[in-house]
């Protein structure tokens, strides 16, 4: 052929020979897990450890800092999560055209779990026309939240009627569960999912009771707590949606290679965090705190949140993180056994039947918060002043009882400590003095600044219908 | 060498030096006349076709009272009619020299009226007899001829005085078709191989700086290989590394790709390391010229890669105007010293109090240094005072007793080397009448400002050329380039860069050798010491045990054959190669924070690019006035680059940089692409009267990177040149006036791989979706350019310009528009966007001074771009082409211009005052991103001058840039840090922020909240603060400067040099600028992409100063 017309194999040479046109599940399914995880507490330790004062910096001379309540756009899992949902929609889709229903089902609870954190913490987000780039839709419109919920909430029977633990995964790939494999002709890993979804169905069904008359929330919840055969949920610790880190290559712990400056040099925690479980004797503050020594006593001690540009903390005096935890296999907290005995704990001080008291769910809870981070509850630990729990006290004060149990629980729990907070007002933080009065605690994360370029037009009309863009606009569910 | 030449005249009715003119330019052959006598003679038929050059000159001669003799090579036609002789002829000798006293050889040397003559042999000397009042004339091309009076001397020396009217260079121009540059029809500009030698650089590219208009080269700061981005006219498209020039070496098209490691802050991936280009390995001592071709009408014949212009190099051949054997020998030693500094304070020292210093807990108090300081310079003021400070010979580092409170100088400058570079060249070349070859040898080693930093590179170039027969020439070009290094420095804001270390680790009290050793006692290998600051690994860890190393071979070599059919037809085929092999490895220590384990990495880098090419010629006139010639031909591309990276990032044991030291299974990374482009092209040339010429090209590209059915794309040119002298009869005042006119389209296609759908690997053995969206209906980019020219010398061309306007517009663009990661990808390719780029370019030149012991030539390069932001896509009216972590964007903005800085900004009262909140400290940022200006210069300029005087060359280059703005990472550490001198009001009695604060009742009052030095600052500067970290890069540099002396000496000459020079020359000696970083002209590496406007934690730029001396035998 002629030189310049012989084209013919010009297909072939424009085919890269180094990466895969089309792949299962089970080799995204893993590397998803560990870096939406890997996001989500980096979320946890960078925003809202510091914002519900676990922590503060120890120097602030700025002016700004979340412990202030000054956020910035943006902050926050918006890209990560977003672009884990590319992953999420490859598992999903590639799922349906094996015909693997487990791993469908595992990629909505993924889908279902980020979605609802990335609604919660900035309001009307992308979700219908989001992961529509390739199909032409390079700026989706956002929508509202009370429409993502809906969806979410059908999603989540939806995948819970998929779930089938006669089957083991095909192609391996679940780093949570070892759902890649049966044990005894059963599936307890697609099982443990199977609990995952309907205790993260229950968290978010708590989370939208104030909208109840809207989503028919309360006849959803009366339906899972009525029938635990259909509807299981965590029962145990040993079933508790943990992402475990393997720390080995590649998978380490996001703070494996920390460095101590970063770690813990420039972070303590906060006179209310630790005062408490000073008070209470709390054997979990070992694991996570460090003592310093203060007249010759080893002892833990944190410093106040919010305080003026001129208070700096002097380095290594105050307590500070634990070098355990930058290695530890178990940071990766998506959800708990603790928070669902404290949900249930909840449902029973509201009047829903879930078959147990609210003080036994909320011993439960605190019984299995201690057990997630590998102490044993102490004799009498329960029964001491200030964790007993008060059955004759109002339902307000029992519920704040519930939100700052559930609070500790919540250590390195993505937002939900802030949202949680947002919902119930517990627990009540005392309010720095170097906060500027004009700054108010905050009810989400501004957008990110680039959405100004990006998806101008539909950024436009979310900020419009959310009656504004600052921090202080409540989102739908807490309105 | 010229007797086997083919001569073809067809004249009638002209004059005699029109057709000697005809039988130089088809001999290339010198031939020399009387002008008066000759230019009177008429020719009134001559009909000579495939003659040899004796047989046409005898031919056009018979009739004619003029004979001719060739001496040396060289054509002396001469008058039949003899002179008188006279009785008493003396024997007159002497020496012809240049202007610069070199020697030259071949000078004709007649007596004038007669035929008698010599030519000067090969050391410049000459001897003849003449009679007293002879005139004895010594000629030779480019000099004036010069006329002496015999008056009895017997020594007659001659300095011949250079002649500026050279009015018709020859041009190299694409496919490396020479032409007349009166005929060209676009911008070019040629420079000799003097403007890559006279002040060497370890890349040569940035000799280039300033040399010609339009011409950016783009530093990044990043070592010492020194990585530079080429562009020419401005930026057309919105993918960054499309808008760099086409390097050609000989036919060859050069790699420039820089295959980068990754980038990014901290501790996330690797620090970029510059391991340069297949372009910054090409030898400075091989160019013999480089012809800037900026615009598509000038590379339209080179397709898609020339888009953004072209520079055209040709290596040194051999070929000889004097016949024998040269030999060369240049030697040239520098040594390089950082030439600015930030503004940096001894005022103050380590801590975030001024109250006191405690090298850890003391009786004065508790610990204010290490990790409670974390390198900031808040500390107590350097007054005579004493501390309990770091003492180096205590176990643990904490001093016994209190020593004085004080700065040192050198705690910064401690860590910088004088670095030295010295290369050494051999070449030898020779010829003969059938064959010439040049062999170079060169080898360069560089020791740089950093310790334990360098690298060395050997080129090895061989060019041979052969006529086998009448109608069969063949050449052959070979560059071999050997590059190694024991380590090159990382770069970039990172962990483990020296730059980042002395930004954050360090302060003015601390002596920079207490961080020597490096590890602690006892733990040799294992565990780093890290007295201070803890958060950057140990510098000298940085330097001496995190190497990066670097094995480079390359080969760039070339093929040709030219078969001449008949005197019109001619074909060339030819066959290029460049390719290279790199071996690399990174390797670090354990306990530094990145790799707890340490880190073991090797990457084996192949790339290969082949060309063939076919060319036909053909040329013939219509008639007497109406020349052409047809260009017809094609080319095969094909490209492959392979990556083999494989990494052990923890290792079995300390220490041991070996793969199968891994910890766990070794990750591969493995890259491979190929592409292939089938071309075919034609062009033809037409000239009315030599007067008005015109060109015309077409090409069609078929590229693999493109959707299969639809990977072929056409584009053609049209240019036009007219010659007004020769149209009209113009002012004597004006020695030549020329203008031009072009339109041209170049298609551009993309990178592989981008049709389809792929997953894309992730850490060992998982996939995920590729970030950018592929696109199965692309289209080629297509560069559109008008141009228009007017090339003007006057006063016998002592004085001259080119003035050069043009419009391109750019549309199609094939790039990566980023995306939000909603949408499901982080970007996508599309085809996008109009980009138009409006410039004007001003070149002038002028010889102020021509005598024959003194001469000076001054040029003047101006020139000044806008790319404008026309569309974008897909209703997108913005896009980000660059982000520093959404601190500071680069981005496109339809409407815009390419290059402009977002970021954010204070709020500010309706009055444009700061707000402030009720605490003293300005209110949060204003979210709305605004423009903060532009990252490309309003305006550069660039003056070169060159003075020779007798033996002596003195020249200097000055560059100017104005506007132009770059963020400063450097910087917004620095300041927020403390560790510069506009940090130092406010520290002992604090600030009042200049700016108003909102009452509840909404009226803005004066802010009176005081607040520390520390606050303030670190407030002022804060990183996503862009505002404040951007800064103006206009700048004045004493680029170069040269004295280089010529050595005519007595004993040399006799040792048989032909020339020996010694030169002296610097480099980047001064700028002047309000830039507090390093160097304005700056930038960053990102993963093998030069981004402009943006500094992050750039190296220092060195001055240089150098030796060279030059021996030619």
């Amino acid at each position: 052929c002629l030189l310049a017309s012989c084209t013919k194999n010009f297909e072939e040479i424009n085919t890269d020979p180094n990466r895969p046109k089309e792949v299962n599940p089970g080799v995204v399914l893993g590397q998803m897990q560990y870096r939406i995880v890997s996001s989500s507490i980096s979320a946890a330790r960078g925003f809202t450890h510091e914002l519900m004062q676990v922590d503060a910096p120890r120097s602030s001379a700025g002016g700004g800092g979340v412990h202030r309540y000054v956020i910035t756009p943006g902050t926050g899992v918006w890209s990560s999560f977003y672009t884990y949902l590319a992953d999420i929609d490859v598992v999903i889709s590639s799922a349906e055209r094996l015909k693997e229903n487990n791993y469908k089902a595992i990629g909505l609870v993924y889908k279902c779990w980020a979605y609802s954190i990335l609604t919660d913490v900035y309001g009307d987000v992308p979700y219908s026309q989001a992961m529509q780039a390739a199909n032409g839709n390079f700026q989706p419109k956002f929508d509202a939240q009370k429409d993502i919920y809906t969806q979410i909430l059908k999603d989540l029977v939806a995948a819970n009627d998929l779930f089938d633990d006669t089957k083991a995964l095909t192609y391996g790939g679940d780093g949570v569960y070892n759902s890649n494999v049966l044990t005894g002709g059963k599936n307890v890993g697609i099982q443990n999912w199977k609990k995952f979804c309907n205790t993260l169905r229950l968290r978010l069904l708590l989370r939208l009771l104030k909208r109840d008359g809207e989503l028919n929330i309360s006849d959803q919840i009366k339906a899972i707590l009525a029938d635990p055969v259909k509807y299981p949920v965590f029962t145990s610790n040993t079933e508790e949606g943990i992402y475990k880190f393997p720390n080995v290559n590649p998978y380490f712990n996001p703070y494996y290679t920390a460095r101590q400056l970063d770690w813990r040099d420039g972070t303590y925690y906060t006179k209310f965090f630790i005062d408490n479980l000073n008070a209470w004797n709390d054997p979990r503050r070992a694991v996570w705190a460090l003592t310093v020594s203060v007249n010759g006593q080893n002892v833990y001690q944190g410093i106040e949140s919010g305080y003026p540009t001129t208070t700096e903390y002097v380095v290594g005096k105050n307590s500070s993180y634990t070098d355990a935890l930058k290695t530890s296999a178990i940071t990766g907290v998506m959800i708990t056994y603790a928070e669902e005995e404290f949900i249930k704990a909840e449902l029973a001080l509201r009047g829903f039947n879930t078959g147990n008291t609210a003080k036994n769910h909320y011993e439960k809870g605190i019984t299995a918060s201690m057990t997630q981070w590998g102490v044993a509850l102490p004799a009498g630990y329960l029964q001491q002043t200030g964790v007993k729990y008060n059955e004759g006290s109002s339902v307000d004060t029992q519920l704040q009882q519930i939100m700052l149990q559930k609070y500790y629980a919540y250590f390195f729990n993505d937002y939900q400590a802030w949202l949680e907070k947002r919902r119930t007002g517990y627990p009540v933080l005392p309010r720095g003095s170097g906060i500027p009065a004009e700054n108010q605690f905050p009810s989400r994360i501004p957008y990110p600044t680039y959405l100004q370029s990006l998806n101008a037009n539909n950024l436009a009309a979310a900020v419009a219908a959310m009656g504004g863009d600052k921090s202080t606009i409540k989102v739908w569910w807490e309105k | 060498r010229a007797i086997a030449q083919q001569i073809n005249i067809n004249a009638k009715n002209t004059s005699l030096s029109k057709v000697l003119q005809i039988i130089q330019q088809q001999s290339g052959q010198s031939i020399f006349f009387d002008n008066r006598q000759v230019q009177k003679a008429q020719v009134s038929n001559v009909s000579i076709s495939n003659a040899s050059l004796q047989d046409a000159l005898a031919i056009v001669l018979k009739d004619q009272p003029f004979a001719y003799t060739i001496i040396d090579n060289t054509v002396v036609i001469t008058s039949k009619v003899n002179a008188v002789q006279s009785a008493a002829p003396i024997r007159i000798s002497g020496t012809v020299t240049d202007e610069r006293g070199i020697l030259l050889p071949g000078v004709s040397v007649m007596i004038k009226g007669t035929t008698n003559g010599t030519v000067t042999d090969h050391k410049g000397s000459y001897s003849i007899s003449v009679q007293s009042g002879q005139t004895l004339v010594f000629s030779f091309l480019g000099y004036k001829k010069t006329e002496i009076i015999a008056d009895g001397k017997r020594t007659i020396n001659v300095s011949l005085t250079p002649d500026a009217a050279q009015l018709n260079d020859v041009v190299v121009t694409a496919l490396g078709i020479k032409r007349e540059e009166k005929s060209l029809g676009f911008a070019a500009q040629t420079l000799k191989d003097k403007a890559v030698e006279d002040a060497k650089t370890n890349n040569w590219v940035n000799s280039l700086t300033g040399k010609v208009a339009g011409l950016n080269i783009q530093g990044t700061g990043s070592g010492p290989i020194s990585s530079s981005r080429i562009t020419l006219r401005g930026e057309n498209s919105l993918n960054l590394d499309n808008n760099q020039a086409l390097i050609v070496l000989d036919g060859v098209p050069v790699n420039s790709k820089i295959t980068g490691t990754g980038f990014k802050a901290h501790l996330a991936t690797d620090s970029p390391i510059d391991f340069g280009s297949d372009v910054s390995d090409i030898n400075p001592d091989d160019i013999e010229s480089i012809t800037v071709l900026k615009g598509p009408g000038a590379t339209a014949l080179y397709g898609s890669r020339a888009a953004g212009g072209a520079l055209i190099i040709t290596t040194k051949s051999g070929a000889r105007k004097d016949a024998g054997l040269g030999i060369t020998y240049n030697l040239n030693m520098s040594i390089d010293q950082v030439n600015r500094w930030p503004d940096y304070q001894y005022e103050y020292g380590e801590g975030r109090t001024t109250a006191y210093y405690s090298y850890g807990d003391s009786a004065d108090g508790i610990n204010t240094s290490t990790n409670a300081a974390a390198g900031r310079a808040w500390g107590p003021k350097f007054n005579g005072q004493s501390y309990f400070q770091y003492d180096p010979n205590t176990p643990n580092n904490k001093a016994t007793e209190r020593t004085p409170w004080k700065a040192y100088p050198d705690y910064i400058k401690g860590f910088f080397q004088t670095g030295s570079t010295v290369t050494n060249n051999l070449s030898i070349e020779g010829g003969n009448d059938k064959s010439s070859a040049r062999l170079s040898l060169s080898h360069l080693g560089n020791k740089w400002i950093i310790p334990n930093t360098g690298f060395s590179r050997t080129s090895v170039a061989l060019s041979v050329n052969h006529k086998i027969n009448d109608k069969l020439r063949i050449s052959g070009k070979a560059n071999y380039t050997n590059k190694e290094s024991d380590n090159l420095p990382s770069a970039g804001y990172n962990n483990q860069t020296l730059m980042y270390f002395l930004a954050i680790g360090t302060a003015p009290n601390i002596d920079h050798n207490w961080f020597k050793p490096y590890w602690q006692p006892g733990l040799v290998g294992v565990q780093q010491k890290n007295p201070f600051n803890p958060g950057p690994d140990n510098p000298y860890i940085d330097l001496y045990e995190d190497l990066n190393k670097l094995s480079k071979n390359g080969f760039i070599g070339t093929a040709s054959a030219f078969y001449q059919f008949s005197n019109k037809l001619e074909l060339m085929l030819r066959t290029s190669l460049d390719m290279s092999s790199e071996f690399r490895s990174q390797q670090r220590p354990y306990s530094i924070t990145k790799y707890p384990k340490g880190s073991y990495r090797e990457e084996n880098v192949y790339s290969f690019e082949s060309n063939n090419d076919l060319l036909l010629t053909y040329k013939d006139k219509v008639n007497q006035d109406i020349k052409f010639s047809l260009n017809a031909g094609a080319n095969a591309l094909v490209q492959n680059y392979n990556f083999a990276g494989i990494y052990a990032d923890q290792l079995a044991q300390p220490g041991v940089y070996q793969l199968s030291n891994s910890l766990d299974p070794a990750v591969a990374d493995p890259q491979r692409t190929k592409k292939a482009v089938n071309s075919i092209y034609a062009a033809t040339q037409w000239s009315y009267k030599d007067a008005i010429f015109l060109d015309l090209t077409g090409r069609n590209d078929w590229s693999s990177t493109l959707p299969y059915k639809h990977n072929s794309f056409f584009y053609p040119s049209v240019s036009t040149s007219f010659s007004l002298g020769d149209m009209f009869t113009l002012p004597h005042q004006i020695s030549f006036a020329k203008l031009r006119l072009s339109y041209a389209q170049v298609g551009n296609d993309t990178r592989p791989y981008q049709t389809s759908k792929y997953y894309d690997k992730i850490y060992s053995n998982s996939f995920t979706t590729a970030t950018t969206l592929y696109n199965p209906t692309l289209k080629p980019e297509i560069t559109s350019s008008y141009e228009a020219g007017l090339d003007l010398r006057l006063f016998n061309s002592r004085l001259s310009t080119d003035i050069a306007v043009y419009r391109n517009n750019s549309r199609n663009q094939i790039l990566a528009i980023p995306l939000d990661p909603t949408s499901g990808n982080a970007s996508a390719l599309v085809n996008a966007g109009l980009i138009e780029s409006n410039g004007v370019e001003v070149q002038l030149r002028g010889t102020p001074i021509l005598k024959n012991n003194f001469r000076w030539n001054t040029t003047l390069n101006w020139s000044r771009n806008r790319s404008y932001v026309r569309e974008l896509t897909n209703g997108l009216t913005s896009q980000v082409i660059y982000s520093h972590d959404g601190n500071v964007t680069i981005e496109a903005r339809v409407g815009g211009r390419m290059g402009d800085l977002y970021g954010l900004g204070y709020q500010r009262s309706p009055e444009g005052k700061i707000i402030y909140n009720s605490t003293g400290l300005p209110a949060p940022l204003d979210p709305v991103a605004k423009k903060l200006g532009n990252a490309f210069a309003d305006w550069k300029s660039g003056l070169i001058n060159e003075f020779l005087i007798k033996k002596v060359r003195f020249s200097f280059q000055l560059d100017y840039q104005h506007g132009g703005k770059m963020f400063s990472q450097t910087n917004h550490k620095n300041n927020t840090l403390g560790k510069t001198k506009v940090t130092l009001p406010g520290r002992d009695g604090g600030i009042v922020g200049d700016g108003v604060v909102r009452g509840a009742d909404g009226v803005y009052r004066q802010n009176t909240v005081s607040v520390s030095a520390s606050s303030y600052y670190e407030n002022y500067y804060a990183i996503n603060n862009a505002e404040n970290n951007i800064f103006d890069t206009s700048f004045l540099k004493l680029r170069e400067a040269r004295v280089e002396f010529n050595l005519t000496l007595p004993f040399l000459t006799k040792a048989g040099f032909k020339q020996t020079s010694v030169a002296v020359y610097g480099r980047d000696l001064f700028d002047i600028t309000k830039f507090p970083g390093f160097d304005p002209e700056g930038g960053n590496l990102n993963s093998g992409t030069l981004t402009p406007g943006v500094e992050l934690m750039q190296f220092p730029s060195p001055r240089t100063i150098g030796l060279n001396l030059t021996f030619k035998l």
